[in-house]
């Protein structure tokens, strides 16, 4: 064997290699993104409007009948933490579909990019994302309610990662189907993270759903990871019991819809990767 | 019998939308998921509300009628638009129209089809309201809530043509624009709270869209078991201006691409 081809140099190319043909994934959707209001909608529009019904709803609750109660900073940070997941969620699916959509998936997938750096790309640009989500629900929040949510500081940080990993977990598994079913499976993509939020607890704590509903919610990491952040938001405690098996089941889920995103990858590519988009 | 070949072409329109919505599995998953994930999210909200926060039996009874009373009127907004989204993706638009077709009759189907879809919609949300939170609304409130359903139908149809008027301006490429405006209408339409906790100048806007009287309505129906025929007609007479004036505005939109040539719109 070439020796040369194991030195360090040479390694540190190649990595180097990979992580400029990343970060070209997430320059494409990124330079997209900017001046196209359908993706800005995407991203602005609908948690505006999850915030503004649900935080009218809840200023209306607390007015009306519960004025010594925090509800309405609750029900307001556990939307902006569901808002992560669900931006997290569409990042991997609609940035795929954008290829199928653009007949792009054959010939990026015939260059040197492997299906590894492509998600590595998106990661980068979902973190960015997720980051400016975040911040643009402050001021929303900020405007309408005239609350400060960053007053809980940094201990929600831990949570919210751990939420941003679910997100990509529901993500990579959605784009496992769409990648083998492609277009068809357009409708499904958009119900596919939203199919999760009754069990996520980011809308009332799932105590209140019945037993068998319950048990679903249980299975998932988010109603954990937000249930650690009702707890915070409510005594200022972190839960670092709840942060932990959110974190463990986060990463079980990811690493398993990674795998299910790569076999059903070879598959379709087996099948010609060009039929997706018909 | 002047108008027997348009009422034939109304039903040959609803047809040709009802065969691709009622046979096609994710279409018609489309239609059942989302009032139904609606139901969900927000009768257990209103259960923990309810059951935290308020202790009144009845609040969730009301806020999931007035969240009924948005979905009749979100199916009409988006059956109007994405229906006729649906013609310029098909491209069938061009075609539609060089047949005897008239604006009016495809309207006039499009508002069978919704009707048809409205009742579906509401099939399932008292379905969905029955096995999630055991109470029947029908049983509970009979079809005393009916003229406020069918008044909200016709405020739908008329915000219908507002969500699809960019269609007929820019064309299928501005399709998002479909559920954006359809969902501008939701904070204004005290579906999900009573409008007086909005904003002075939200509730403004409020204030002159039928939405909000014939919801708050149902709402106050529930509280109180008295009908408040005075919201009802307020809504009423509001959706009728609306619907009247918006159609123009529809037609003129129309008259105006039509002479730009239909067929752009499909690119």
């Amino acid at each position: 064997m070439n020796k040369d081809f194991l030195s360090d140099e040479h390694m540190i190319n190649r990595a180097l290699a990979s992580i400029n043909r990343m970060w070209a994934v997430s320059l494409r959707h990124l330079r997209q993104m900017r001046g196209d209001i359908g993706r800005l909608i995407h991203i602005f529009y609908w948690p505006f409007m999850d915030l503004t019904v649900f935080g009218f709803m809840a200023s209306w609750v607390q007015q009306d009948y519960a004025q010594d109660t925090n509800l309405l900073f609750v029900i307001l940070v556990a939307m902006v933490a569901w808002e992560i997941v669900a931006r997290a969620n569409m990042d991997v699916s609609i940035h795929f579909l954008e290829d199928i959509m653009d007949n792009n998936v054959v010939n990026m997938f015939a260059s040197p990019l492997s299906l590894r750096e492509w998600a590595g790309g998106i990661l980068m640009l979902s973190v960015v994302n997720v980051t400016v989500l975040f911040f643009f629900c402050v001021l929303v929040i900020e405007l309408l309610y005239r609350l400060n949510i960053l007053v809980i500081g940094f201990a929600i940080a831990p949570f919210l990662f751990n939420l941003f990993i679910a997100g990509l977990a529901i993500g990579f598994f959605a784009t496992g189907l769409l990648v083998y079913f492609g277009r068809a499976f357009l409708g499904v993509m958009y119900m596919m993270g939203w199919f999760f939020s009754p069990f996520s607890g980011a809308f009332y704590p799932i105590e209140v759903l019945p037993y068998s509903l319950r048990i679903i919610a249980q299975t998932l990491p988010l109603s954990y990871a937000i249930q650690g952040i009702r707890l915070l938001v409510q005594h200022g405690t972190i839960s670092w019991r709840l942060w932990t098996i959110s974190l463990l089941m986060s990463s079980i889920y990811l690493v398993c819809s990674l795998i299910f995103f790569a076999r059903m990858f070879s598959l379709s590519k087996r099948k010609g990767l060009a039929r997706l988009s018909d | 019998m002047m108008f027997l070949p348009a009422l034939n072409r109304m039903w040959a329109i609803a047809l040709r939308h009802g065969r691709q919505l009622y046979t096609d599995p994710l279409r018609f998953l489309n239609g059942f998921f989302w009032p139904l994930l609606d139901i969900t999210i927000w009768g257990f909200n209103a259960q923990w509300v309810q059951q935290q926060f308020v202790h009144d039996p009845r609040i969730q009874c009301a806020m999931l009628a007035a969240l009924v009373g948005w979905q009749v009127a979100r199916r009409a907004i988006i059956d109007v638009s994405f229906h006729l989204y649906e013609e310029m993706s098909d491209r069938n638009i061009a075609n539609m129209f060089a047949s005897p077709l008239s604006l009016v009759e495809w309207v006039g189907g499009i508002t069978i089809l919704s009707a048809v879809n409205v009742v579906a919609t509401l099939f399932i949300c008292l379905v969905g309201i029955k096995m999630l939170y055991g109470f029947n609304l029908l049983a509970l409130f009979g079809l005393s809530l009916l003229p406020f359903l069918i008044t909200l139908f016709i405020a739908g149809l008329a915000f219908g043509f507002v969500s699809a008027g960019p269609l007929f301006i820019w064309g299928r490429r501005v399709h998002g624009f479909i559920f954006v405006l359809c969902w501008i209408f939701a904070p204004f339409s005290g579906a999900f709270y009573p409008i007086t906790i909005l904003p002075p100048w939200w509730q403004l806007i409020a204030r002159i869209l039928p939405l909000s009287y014939l919801i708050d309505g149902m709402r106050f129906a529930v509280m109180t078991g008295i009908m408040p025929w005075s919201l009802w007609s307020i809504g009423f007479v509001l959706s009728l201006f609306y619907y009247v004036i918006l159609f123009a505005v529809f037609t003129l939109l129309f008259m105006h691409s039509k002479k730009r040539g239909l067929d752009r719109l499909a690119d």
